[in-house]
């Protein structure tokens, strides 16, 4: 299909490959890299780690459309699991919901200190984060015209309830989390959860909505 | 209005004659006294308007008696109280009793004739939520003439609103009132919102829809997710001040802080709900008056939703001088920027299409030009004050006002009398007086500028707001006498418009068909427009059907179009599918009714009820409107006296070409009026929510008891129950649909028996607790949740009860599925609150722990 004669696909195929390399290493940097270290040092370092884990490289990965490689390389196993992944990705709230689900569980202060304090939670916090986040772009960032209106509520919602939660913490009289270093630590993760946090859902709504009206204006022309 | 005989956009032969005599028969609203029964869309957008516009005056006289008294230092006109309450009631009649209802009844108005309607999609509503917006707005004046009117400001900030500080009913008024007329603002968003996805006339994909209806179907989305944290508040604020349950109170638990989130949660959002009517106006009338389609179609659709998406996300901004943390500022005052981007794009896109097209200078375009000027300014003083350190010099000084006033006035008043003058042909078939127009608005414009360009000014040497009086000397004389003067050469540039209008309808020069050469179909109605809109429905193929389908209107009103005839006496218009708009059902609209005035009369005697705590009035008038509501519910699908199944139905021929009626399938728009109004509902949910939280987190003085008061093992057992019912419920409602109603009656019958088994479930643990709600937060804030819990579980299992008997009296069955699908989300809604009112209510205080 890309034809690296022509400009124009040639331009595309540089943006796309740009963006893969971005949300490979930046993923790697986020998990294994000098962030991680970083992350150790208090509550708002580690929300940047989240934040880049759910907001950038989730749906940086999922606009690659890495499912077609997937399925031919994952053989005989895999298969069935992208495919029953693939069905619940058609649904953009219930996706919604459950990685709201993920981030709010993760965020109580008791499970929080749990995976700050067992290498093995804090791996099954980042997966799980991960996991959901991947569901969740999946089901909104290729959603099908008729969902799409679903997809901009599933973006809303997500918006406004990681506001809140964004908001708690930013507005809360103590520290809920034992790596925090004080209060401001606590106010910058928050902040970073509900104003940083948010742009990638904006965004999305934006090209949502501009993938929506172009499909339907396509199916316009055909009709 | 007159008695102008209309213009028709066709030859009136005698067939066609006789048809619009039929239509007119079924269309009609009931003369004299009758028309208060009035459902028609028409009819109620024209009483939003006009009723907003007397309260416009008012509001009008209200800041001339402001500004009377700020004219000269050291004056008495008005006393310090006085002023409070006229302040207090300026702004609040402003923003809710005209600014928001008259673009609803434009929007109310329009809408349905825009989209090729005949109606919206349900009258009854409308009808109910215009006369909540009377007596609500009539029940608030009335205080000012009592001399008990609201006095602490149009945000009602508590402390100062607060029992302690605001002992008297003033903002029982404001709580009570205002949440009355917020009705008829849910309700216009709701109805809205379901006309505009699921009636548009055959072909108008969403792609093909006229700018206007994206910009009030935004509006509407707005107001179904933006009032309910105010609604909510307002609950909240009243139950405090009526029972002493301390949610704004540090001595018991609460934060008056929680106040301004769950406001602003709103407020910013509304300023949007505002602008965006007022720029579809903007956007519908520049491509007319430039001859040429908007530049940017999709991109101003596009920065329509990313508007409506930022705007809930930034209400912190308004409360940078209240204490919160400094980090936070700086993250907010960055973030409002964005907030200019979706903006400008659309002013761009005016700009190109004025640049691009041949412009005609007519009077609405007069005010169109004002607006940009107005608006543009407005908008920079708001960049301004994003500004923190900014902001914290000019707070709560009269710069504010200036920019509150630039952005509102410039950016909805005056696009608001562009459309006026711009639709008032359609309302009348008159033109106004192009002298008298000009005259009104060039005083307008220099008395506003007069006002308020110098108010900047005023703010900036330091004179606060919301002060009586001031001081000779301190070098705001000279500013304020012009401000004043200013406001007057305003009030007389009103003056003239309104002269105007009435002037018009006399003397006014008989307007042709079409007299702007408009693109949209609200303009192939006859002027003055028919109740019944159009004769036929169109199937549209351009976004600019007048343009681009030649006689499209002629056709429409020879009734060549779809349901080119009355059927069965009944009020019909189409139900299309919301993306594609292909024809899916013949949606039933009720005709005339008291049950709409009734209802609201009923809610009125509730309000007035709790503003002079006669409880038992209260109560008595819940029942009363309970009765008259169910009543309404039951007039409706199979009833004989809505659309009972026909003989041919019943004998199971179904030989009838045309669409089937809304309560013969299994999706019509009363479905999706539920599941929006549903979403309206989990906002406030969610707000409560927020609102549990953030005083656990941030509240200074929260105590919480090591356990939770509730029966927590009885509300478990409750919750599963619930689940279950809502599965059986869904297993019927299935059957149902493959054509399976045996024992229907007696499954729904058990189901109800079932459901007051859980709503007497809840009551108990709600009586059994030890709760303490009147000295402690915590305790006041599970109170309202079970009160919620138990509001839904009743409401779900009466409603299932009336469709037990409704299948046993044969207008529910395997030919009239509708009406279960309806009631089928309310059952999920039910259950998923409980399973998040366990989690968020119990289990998390348990899972929090060592935090």
């Amino acid at each position: 299909m890309l034809n690296p004669q022509h400009p124009m696909q040639l331009a595309l195929g540089l943006t796309v490959w740009s963006v893969w390399f971005v949300a490979l290493y930046g993923g790697l940097l986020t998990l294994i890299g000098p962030l991680d270290q970083w992350a150790h040092t208090g509550t708002g370092p580690h929300m940047v780690q989240h934040m880049l884990l759910m907001g950038l490289i989730a749906p940086l990965w999922i606009l690659l459309r890495p499912q077609a490689q997937l399925v031919r390389g994952s053989g005989a196993l895999g298969q069935p699991l992208i495919g029953g992944l693939a069905r619940l990705a058609r649904h953009p709230l219930w996706m919604a919901y459950l990685h709201g689900g993920a981030i709010w569980l993760w965020h109580l202060p008791a499970v929080y200190d749990l995976a700050l304090d067992h290498a093995g939670w804090h791996a099954a916090e980042h997966l799980s984060f991960l996991l959901t986040a991947v569901l969740f772009w999946w089901a909104v960032l290729s959603t099908s015209a008729r969902r799409s209106p679903f997809a901009l509520l599933a973006l809303l919602l997500t918006l406004m309830h990681t506001g809140f939660l964004g908001a708690i913490m930013t507005f809360g009289r103590e520290p809920f989390y034992a790596d925090a270093r004080d209060l401001q630590d606590q106010q910058l993760a928050g902040l970073i959860m509900w104003v940083l946090g948010g742009i990638p859902y904006l965004l999305a709504a934006g090209w949502v909505t501009r993938r929506w009206l172009l499909h339907l204006s396509r199916r316009m022309a055909n009709a | 209005m007159t008695e102008t005989t209309p213009v028709q956009p066709h030859e009136a032969t005698e067939q066609t004659r006789s048809l619009h005599q039929t239509f007119s028969r079924v269309w009609a609203n009931w003369p004299g006294l009758g028309s208060l029964a009035a459902v028609n869309h028409t009819t109620l957008g024209l009483r939003f308007m006009i009723t907003g516009l007397i309260f416009f005056l008012i509001g009008g006289v209200l800041a001339m008696l402001a500004r009377t008294q700020l004219a000269l230092p050291e004056q008495n006109i008005l006393t310090a109280d006085v002023y409070n309450q006229v302040f207090t009631m300026h702004g609040t009649i402003m923003m809710f009793l005209f600014a928001i209802p008259v673009l609803e009844g434009l929007a109310i108005y329009l809408i349905p004739k825009m989209i090729g309607a005949r109606d919206l999609v349900f009258p009854r509503i409308t009808a109910l939520g215009y006369y909540c917006y009377l007596f609500g707005g009539i029940i608030i004046l009335s205080s000012l003439f009592l001399g008990v009117a609201p006095d602490s400001g149009w945000f009602m900030y508590t402390p100062l609103s607060s029992a302690e500080f605001s002992p008297g009913p003033g903002s029982d008024f404001w709580l009570l009132g205002i949440t009355f007329v917020e009705i008829s603002a849910m309700a216009a968003g709701i109805e809205l919102t379901v006309s505009i996805l699921r009636t548009r006339a055959p072909g108008m994909t969403l792609r093909r829809m006229p700018i206007f209806c994206w910009y009030i179907l935004a509006m509407a989305l707005m107001i179904v997710f933006g009032f309910p944290p105010l609604i909510l508040a307002s609950i909240l604020l009243e139950l405090e001040r009526a029972t002493g349950m301390p949610f704004f109170d540090p001595g018991g638990g609460g934060d008056p802080l929680l106040w301004q989130h769950l406001f602003w949660l709103f407020g910013h959002p509304e300023v949007y709900i505002i602008f965006l009517p007022a720029a579809g106006i903007v956007s519908t009338l520049i491509p007319v008056f430039s001859g040429r389609p908007l530049v940017g179609y999709r991109w101003v659709v596009l920065s329509i939703i990313v508007t409506g998406f930022i705007s809930f996300g930034l209400w912190v901004h308004h409360m940078f001088t209240v204490g919160i943390p400094q980090l936070a500022q700086a993250f907010f005052s960055v973030a409002s920027m964005l907030v200019a981007v979706p903006t400008a794009i659309q002013v761009f896109a005016w700009l190109a299409t004025l640049w691009t097209g041949r412009v005609r200078f007519t009077l609405p375009m007069l005010w169109i030009f004002g607006f940009l000027v107005i608006f543009v300014c407005g908008g920079l003083t708001g960049v301004m004050l994003a500004l923190v350190p900014f902001n914290w010099q000019v707070h709560d000084t009269h710069f504010v006002v200036a920019h509150m006033h630039y952005v509102l006035v410039g950016g909805m008043f005056f696009p608001l009398i562009a459309g006026l003058y711009y639709w008032l042909p359609h309302v009348t078939g008159r033109l106004p007086s192009e002298r008298l127009g000009k005259w009104g608005f060039w005083l307008t414009f220099i008395g506003f500028n007069a006002t308020f360009l110098l108010m900047h000014l005023t703010g900036l040497l330091g004179m606060p707001r919301r002060v009586y009086t001031y001081e000779a000397g301190l070098g705001w004389d000279w500013l304020n006498l012009l401000s004043s003067v200013g406001g007057f050469i305003m009030a007389a540039g009103v003056a003239m418009i309104v002269l105007d209008l009435l002037l018009h309808a006399r003397l006014g020069r008989r307007a042709p068909a079409n007299p702007w050469q408009a693109d949209t179909l609200e303009w192939a109605t006859a002027t003055p427009p028919a109740p019944y809109n159009f004769a036929s429905q169109p199937t549209v193929t351009s976004r600019h059907p007048l343009w681009d389908q030649s006689d499209v209107a002629q056709q429409m009103a020879a009734g060549e179009g779809h349901l080119g005839e009355v059927q069965q006496d009944q009020r019909d218009t189409l139900g299309t599918d919301a993306i594609t708009a292909r024809v899916a059902e013949r949606c039933h609209l009720p005709g005339n009714t008291w049950l709409p005035m009734l209802s609201a009369a009923a809610l009125a005697v509730v309000c007035i009820g709790l503003l002079i705590r006669i409880y038992p009035l209260a109560l008595a008038g819940c029942l009363v409107a309970a009765v008259f509501l169910l009543r309404w519910s039951w007039l409706n699908g199979g009833h004989p006296l809505a659309a009972p199944l026909t003989d041919a139905e019943l004998a199971g021929k179904d030989d009838d070409q045309s669409p089937p009626l809304e309560s013969r399938t299994l999706d019509g728009p009363g479905r999706w009026g539920m599941i929006i109004t549903l979403l309206a509902n989990g906002t406030l949910y969610a707000s409560l929510l927020f609102g549990w939280f953030y005083l656990w987190t941030a509240s200074p003085q929260w105590s919480a008891p090591a356990d939770s008061p509730l029966a927590t093992l009885p509300l478990l057992a409750t919750a599963i129950l619930v689940t279950v019912l809502t599965l059986l419920y869904r297993d019927r409602v299935r059957h149902l649909q493959g054509g399976e109603d045996r024992h229907l009656a007696a499954a729904l019958g058990s189901l109800t028996v079932l459901g007051a088994i859980a709503t007497g479930a809840v009551l108990w643990v709600m009586v059994s607790a030890p709760l303490a709600a009147t000295e402690q937060a915590h305790d006041a804030v599970l109170m309202v949740m079970l009160i919620y819990l138990f509001w839904h579980c009743g409401l779900a299992t009466v409603l299932t009860g009336l469709q037990a008997l409704r299948v046993r009296l044969g207008y529910v069955s395997a030919h009239l599925p509708y009406e279960t699908r309806v009631l089928q989300p309310f059952w999920v809604y039910t259950c998923g609150v409980f399973w998040l009112s366990l989690a968020a209510f119990i289990g998390l205080p348990m899972a929090w722990g060592g935090g």
